[in-house]
């Protein structure tokens, strides 16, 4: 301690010294070029020093420098840098121009920043303001279409509900296939505990800075063993010195669905096709058709047809309100947040609550020594309605079991118990005996120290506990149908996470001979990951209106346990560049993790990359409409971790029963040469700017991803049935295109556009001894992509005889000419027919401002690949399951000779097995979407500044508004990466108005 | 039945390598908290005799997964003295490359026998109920020298448990009801089944549920042997309707060998034909593995067999057995044959998985007759009576097996 207290006193010796020295006052003000308004909080700062100051709430600043050979830089966020000599000024008044690249000047890069002039990776940086305005939960969300090479699946609708993202497509077959998140330096905790636990919608979007996501090895290998699926770097925002701001936001949001998924047909619609059904199997005036037409009561009943839809959902809301405070002096900045977000779903039973706040703090006791934290608390309440097929969800009870012929309510206008309809659940009543709730609470606390002993060296000490705590709670009432065999009953489950983790970094960066550019860091790092879980459940409550477990009856289930993994990693990395023209980069990561077998814990990971700015080549001084060109290129090597925490180790589980007991069987075989998978990373990238006008880049990439882990099947007499080995490989490979464009800056009008294009190729290059997986409709086989669709080819409807056909397919998968009219015929096989990878994705954008007004707005689009309409078998039955929903497309069917229709002839119980499983139920899936829409007003200064307001902002933003789709049966992104459409509640439209004022 | 018999022997097959692991003390690791590596569990027991009991446990447990899967893959032995192939030996922790070839009958009973003899002094002798001890294991190595027609040894065996063993024949007043408990005053070994195994819809009571699948139900031919005679106890066994003309088909056929823990006959009958409702779920039984019946039918099929027969004691141990059932029903020596044997095995073992077994290792063809409830549509009548030298008296070596471990298949069956 003594030492450390000598030491900073040096420091602090030496640093007054440094300030006698500052001979020369220079003062000034800041402006911005285009509106001539005085900007605070800008840095200057004098080249090549740490010595600077801000500008105050004025724009002024005053700032001693050492002679007049010093150059003054102009920096601030948004603006183009700004470099000016001292010589003999004394007063500098500088108007900065907004740079519309902002952000891309310098991005946050792998445990660093870096230019982005002399990055040699792929990385893409988004600003805080793509991410803000829109009113989700999570911000991965907005995301979507933004970034070339990543997929954003946002297959459900429920409020709080998780995303998946693909970057460059699919790694692996059952490792994980989502991105590493990295907030402010620290790995986070992601994924979906359960229905309702996604822990990324604990982080308010409020208060992300920026993002950048990583994608090829020089960006991301240097997170090493879970970095092969990219890398998703979050920075939270910070406080600037300067005098106090506050910012409150507000905004109230309608939804509904985005599109009309899986529409009923008409009541007169539905009557008809039943009676029809009956007909065509009974005959015309068989007293069996009215018979049964009766007996279901299928007539328009006196009150009307029901639109089961409008008793079921409602219009969903959200609303938001954020306050925030940033500010400081020159030793201390701060930025602290408080928000909440209140989000009613579409289904009855579905909401989600969110209050976060989180103060970010740095303090510099010195110029060599400063610290801070960032400290983040979040409280999640979320009420999920029933998904999926359970008689209880909305959604499948809608598509499924609810008769437009029939009312949730019986002759004296009291809910019905159960629906006529086979007796399914009226989810009317339902709805009010259950519930579904997930509390999630979340303390992420990060710290640092970070010393600078010498001008050129930093020693940063991160560490950080995570802490999450996850309670889901389900219920169902005596009185309910799930629960009234029971007597009621209760389900609690409580998970823990606490993660512990530091990261010790040194950065040397220093210029050499003005020309010799050099960075290196080195890092220890070690991270301890434990969750701890806890489960119980009780039937048998004495009344309906006491829904805990301590007064259950019975308490039927009990479990709990705890598991961790440890992981320490040592990592390195030296950039070198030449005269800002030529650049290298060299990293290696060495991690080892408890969670991989004895014998190949440890492994290294590694990349090398260059790049070269041809630009900055005399040969092109003459070609001064090319205002930029870089050519990077990089390759290296990153891995995935298992998914499952022992994978590796020989354990018993104590799943068999003898003498009453738990009796311990063999459970899983030791697999000590159980390793991680390996991904290899080709990425060679342009970046261009012409004119000033014109900026993108071009990417090609090849990944592929080796050593597999599949679950290799075990001879049953050996007695286990399966363990993880390390077999398969896959290869993803792409282009990529991000192209931003300065339409027109006239003035006070301003329009620039951005398209941004996706092509990835997925394909299997090994599976266990080349044997294909069959895996419900899909199949993997090598040399095709991951996700096939495996299924027999519908032929369409006999124009004859409104009979079924389809193609026979022979014995080696060719789809032949020959027609086959039974759906149960052998000839009718599954062969190979396409997948859900579009051939191309991407979107357009388009941001227009005229003074305070700005209207942004960016369509997604996604050509080729096909989506499974996976519940459409059993609705499309063409009469063979009356008690289901028919839906609208059925109305075109088959009904005398000559109809060219989409559907068969209606047969009351079926028509020749029209409805087992073919490509009638895929879909062709290109779409475009109008995914977001802002139109925003800035008061003028002049007039806010009358109530002492700094800015104030309003807008109207709309979300997945328009949607163009090639098929109009579900919602194109319904079916998420795999292409599989079924019962979950699917994505909604938004309407959002917001302010947000500061002061 | 053969359904539930896989099952139980699921359970019993991983229980085989329970404390015979040898590792080393050392942890290096992060283990889960749930389940365990095998150097913990070696550490349980530090208790020498418990140690060498839950070994003799063990090694019981996997001779009878031997034994009963030698019997379904394997030609009995019977036959052709265990010259054809039975099921692959497994006897250590099998690493996942592993590649067991099938042995032959014979070597698999050899290691039966191995481990049984291995077991038995190890065992405690004490009676347990749900747990194997020596009479258990006893018992089983007595049906193992029955079905290889060692009778000496088999009769030898039965005679010691029947004699020296802490059991007695269940009296036929408690007969049928005793069904309904955990166990009875002859239960030797019962794998015991509790609410919290919820075994449901593939419960041993479900499948022999004419309500649930029904997939083992008394064929009209064993209605009619056990009705033959009205005053016997077993009778019981059979549902109500049974006994008078066929009624609800719905509950026609079952034997009442599984009614649910509690559920007595009086009160299954109420819930069927009345309102009451079962004291427990009906999938909740325990399940006869070694009772001491068997023991009294073994020491008779083993001296009738023996060379020379023994007439008197097979007829006493018999009779025992009949005269139980019915007091009056006495066989006379003179009437005493192998076949009258097979018949008496076949009404008090009905519903315990015997049948089958008893006829093809006598070489006797099985003579199938319709349940009255199932018209069974789908049985060919050519199957209807199979050759106890079928090739389907024992299963093929399933697909699942051939795809990763390339066994010789069955005859008959090569090319399926």
């Amino acid at each position: 301690m003594k030492k450390k207290l000598i030491l900073f006193g040096i420091i602090l010796c030496v640093s007054m010294h440094m300030l006698s020295a500052q001979n020369i006052q220079v003062k000034g003000t800041v402006v911005d070029k285009a509106t001539g308004e005085t900007l605070p909080g800008v840095t200057v700062q004098i080249k090549d020093t740490s010595v600077g100051t801000v500008t105050d709430t004025d724009g002024k600043y005053t700032l001693q420098v050492p002679d007049s050979d010093a150059v003054l830089s102009f920096s601030f966020i948004g603006y183009t840098t700004q470099e000016i000599a001292v010589g003999s000024k004394t007063t500098i008044d500088v108007s900065l121009e907004e740079s519309l690249q902002a952000i891309d000047d310098v991005i946050v890069v792998a445990y660093g920043t870096a230019s982005k002039v002399s990055f040699t990776g792929s990385a893409t940086a988004v600003r805080s303001e793509a991410i803000e305005r829109v009113p989700v939960t999570s911000f991965e969300k907005a995301l979507a279409g933004s970034v070339a090479g990543v997929t954003v699946a946002e297959t459900s609708g429920q409020p709080g509900s998780g995303s998946e993202i693909r970057i460059r497509g699919r790694g692996s077959f059952s490792a994980s296939n989502s991105p590493l998140y990295v907030i402010d330096g620290v790995p986070m905790t992601t994924g979906e505990l359960y229905e309702g636990g996604n822990l990324m919608s604990t982080l308010n979007p409020g208060d992300i800075d920026n993002i950048t996501i990583l994608k090829d090895a020089a960006a991301a290998s240097l997170y090493g063993s879970r970095a092969a699926n990219g890398v998703i770097l979050i920075t939270t925002k910070k406080g600037r010195s300067g005098d106090t701001k506050y910012n409150l936001k507000s905004s109230f949001g309608f939804s509904d669905f985005a599109v009309e998924n899986y529409k009923a047909a008409s009541g007169d619609d539905f009557v008809e096709l039943m009676r029809e059904s009956l007909v065509n199997y009974y005959g015309e005036g068989a007293p069996e058709v009215q018979g049964t037409m009766e007996a279901f009561k299928w007539y328009k009943p006196e009150g009307g047809y029901t639109d089961w839809y409008d008793l079921l959902f409602r219009t969903g809301t959200s609303k938001t309100t954020e306050l925030s405070a940033s500010g400081g002096n020159e030793k201390t900045t701060f930025f602290v947040s408080a928000s909440i977000l209140d989000q009613e779903g579409l289904a009855l039973n579905s909401d989600f609550l969110r209050y976060s706040g989180r103060l970010n703090l740095d303090h510099k006791i010195s110029d060599k020594i400063s610290f801070g934290v960032n400290l983040m608390n979040a409280v999640t309440d979320q009420d999920v309605a029933n998904n999926g097929t359970a008689y209880n969800s909305p959604f499948y009870n809608v598509n499924r079991n609810t008769w437009p012929t029939e009312t949730p309510y019986d002759e004296n206008g009291e809910l019905k118990y159960e629906l006529d309809n086979a007796g399914y659940y009226n989810l009317l009543r339902e709805y009010d005996l259950m519930e579904v709730n997930a509390k999630v609470f979340r303390s992420m606390s990060t710290g640092y120290l970070e010393v600078r002993p010498i001008e050129s060296l930093t020693i940063r000490s991160t560490n950080s506990y995570d802490f999450v705590n996850s309670f889901y709670y389900n219920y169902y009432s005596p009185l309910s149908r799930s629960g009234e065999d029971v007597g009621g009953e209760v389900y609690n489950r409580n998970n823990q996470i606490k993660k512990l983790s530091t990261s010790n970094l040194l950065t040397f960066d220093k210029t050499f001979q003005d020309v010799h550019h050099v960075n290196v860091i080195g890092a220890f790092e070690a991270e301890s990951y434990r969750t701890v879980y806890f489960s119980a459940g009780g039937e048998g409550l004495p009344n309906e209106s006491l829904g805990v477990l301590s007064v259950t009856a019975n308490p039927v289930s009990a479990s709990g346990y705890e598991s961790g993994s440890t992981m320490i990693s040592y990592l390195s990395r030296a950039n070198y560049d030449y005269n800002n023209k030529y650049f290298v980069s060299a990293s290696i990561r060495r991690d080892g993790s408890s969670r991989l077998g004895i014998n190949e814990r440890w492994a290294n990971f590694w990349s090398l990359s260059g790049a070269w700015r041809v630009v900055e080549e005399d040969f092109m001084s003459n070609m001064s409409f090319i205002s930029d060109l870089k050519l990077r290129a990089s390759y290296g090597t990153s891995g995935t971790l298992p998914g499952g925490l022992y994978d590796h180790l020989a354990l018993y589980s104590y799943t068999a029963s003898y003498d009453g007991m738990g009796a311990a069987v063999e459970d899983q075989i030791a697999s000590p040469n159980l390793t991680w998978e390996k991904n290899r990373n080709y990425n060679i990238g342009l970046d261009f700017g012409i004119i000033n006008r014109i900026y993108g880049s071009i990417e090609y990439f090849k990944r592929n991803t080796s050593d597999l882990l599949m679950n290799l099947r075990l001879a049953p007499s050996v007695g286990a049935g399966s363990t993880m080995v390390n077999i398969g490989e896959m290869e993803n490979n792409g282009i990529e295109l991000e192209l931003r464009t300065d339409n027109v800056i006239a003035g006070d009008f301003r329009w620039s556009s951005t398209l941004v294009f996706s092509r990835i190729r997925n394909k299997i290059i090994k599976l266990n001894n080349g044997e294909d997986i069959i895996d419900s409709r899909y199949i993997h086989r090598e040399g095709l992509p991951y996700w096939t669709f495996y299924v027999p080819v519908w032929a369409g409807v006999d124009p004859a005889d409104g009979s079924p056909m389809w193609y026979a397919v022979d014995d080696n998968e060719n789809v032949t000419d020959e027609i086959v009219h039974d759906g149960l015929d052998p000839r009718v096989k599954p062969t190979v027919v396409g997948g859900p990878e579009p051939d191309f994705f991407g979107s357009i954008g388009n941001d227009l401002s005229f003074k305070g007004f700005n209207l942004n707005f960016r369509f997604n689009y996604a050509v080729g690949g096909k989506i499974w309409y996976a519940s459409g078998y059993k609705s499309w039955n063409d009469g063979r399951s009356p008690k289901y929903v028919v839906p609208e497309p059925q109305v075109d069917r088959w009904q005398e000779p000559g109809d060219i229709a989409a559907h068969p002839q209606r047969i009351w119980n079926g028509n020749n097995n029209s409805d087992v499983y073919s490509t009638r139920f895929l879909l062709d899936n290109s779409y475009l979407r109008l995914k977001n829409i802002t139109l925003s007003y800035t008061i003028p200064k002049s007039i806010v500044s009358r109530a002492k307001i700094s800015n104030a902002m309003v807008y109207v933003e709309g979300r997945n508004v328009l949607t163009f789709a090639e098929q109009d049966i579900v919602d194109p992104e319904h079916g998420g990466v795999s292409g599989y459409a079924y019962f979950e509640i699917p994505q909604v439209k938004t309407v959002t108005f917001g302010l947000s004022i500061g002061f | 039945m053969m359904k539930n018999n896989k099952y139980i022997l699921m359970i019993l097959l991983g229980g085989i390598f329970i404390m015979l692991q040898s590792c080393s003390d050392d942890f290096l690791n992060e283990y889960p908290t749930s389940a365990q590596a095998p150097e913990d569990i070696k550490k349980l027991t530090d208790v020498e005799a418990s140690k060498q009991d839950m070994i003799g446990q063990s090694l019981a447990i996997r001779a009878f997964a031997h034994f009963a899967l030698c019997n379904w893959y394997g030609y009995p032995y019977s036959h052709d003295g265990g010259a054809s192939l039975g099921v692959p030996i497994v006897t250590t922790v099998a690493l996942p490359d592993a590649k067991e070839p099938r042995s032959t009958v014979a070597q698999v009973y050899a290691q039966v026998i191995d481990d049984l003899t291995t077991a038995i002094p190890l065992l405690k002798t004490d009676k347990k109920g749900g747990k194997i001890n020596s009479w258990a294991a006893k018992t089983l190595l007595a049906r193992v020298y029955l079905y290889m027609e060692d009778n000496d040894n088999a009769y030898d065996l039965a005679v010691d448990v029947i004699d020296n063993g802490p059991y007695e024949l269940m009296s036929g007043s408690e007969y049928v009801d005793s069904w309904s408990n955990d166990f009875s005053s002859e239960s030797i070994f019962s794998c015991i089944n509790s609410a919290a195994d919820n075994t449901g819809g593939e419960s041993i009571n479900n499948l022999s549920d004419p309500e649930g699948y029904g997939q083992f139900i008394a064929s009209q031919d064993l209605i009619d042997l056990v009705r033959s005679d009205p005053d016997d106890i077993r009778n019981g066994m059979l549902y109500i309707d049974q006994l008078s003309t066929i009624g609800d088909p719905t509950t026609y056929g079952r034997i009442l060998k599984y009614p649910g823990k509690g559920n007595t006959k009086a009160i299954i009958v109420d819930h069927f034909e009345g309102s009451g409702a079962p004291v427990t779920s009906s999938t909740t039984n325990n399940v006869s593995i070694f009772r001491l019946s068997e023991l009294y039918l073994i020491a008779a099929e083993a001296a009738i067999k023996k060379s020379p027969s023994d007439v008197t004691n097979a007829a006493f141990y018999l009779n025992e057995i009949v005269e139980r059932a019915n007091p009056s029903a006495t066989v006379a020596e003179a009437n005493v044959d192998l076949d009258r044997i097979l018949t008496e095995r076949r009404k008090e073992l009905m519903g315990e998985g015997h049948r089958f077994f008893d006829l093809i290792r006598n070489k006797r063809d099985i003579v199938r007759s319709l349940s009255p409830r199932a018209t069974a549509p789908g049985v060919p009548s050519a199957r209807m009576n199979i050759p106890y030298n079928d090739y389907q008296v024992v299963f093929a070596i399933p697909r699942s097996e051939l795809n990763i471990n390339p066994l010789t298949q069955n005859p008959g069956y090569q090319g399926i």
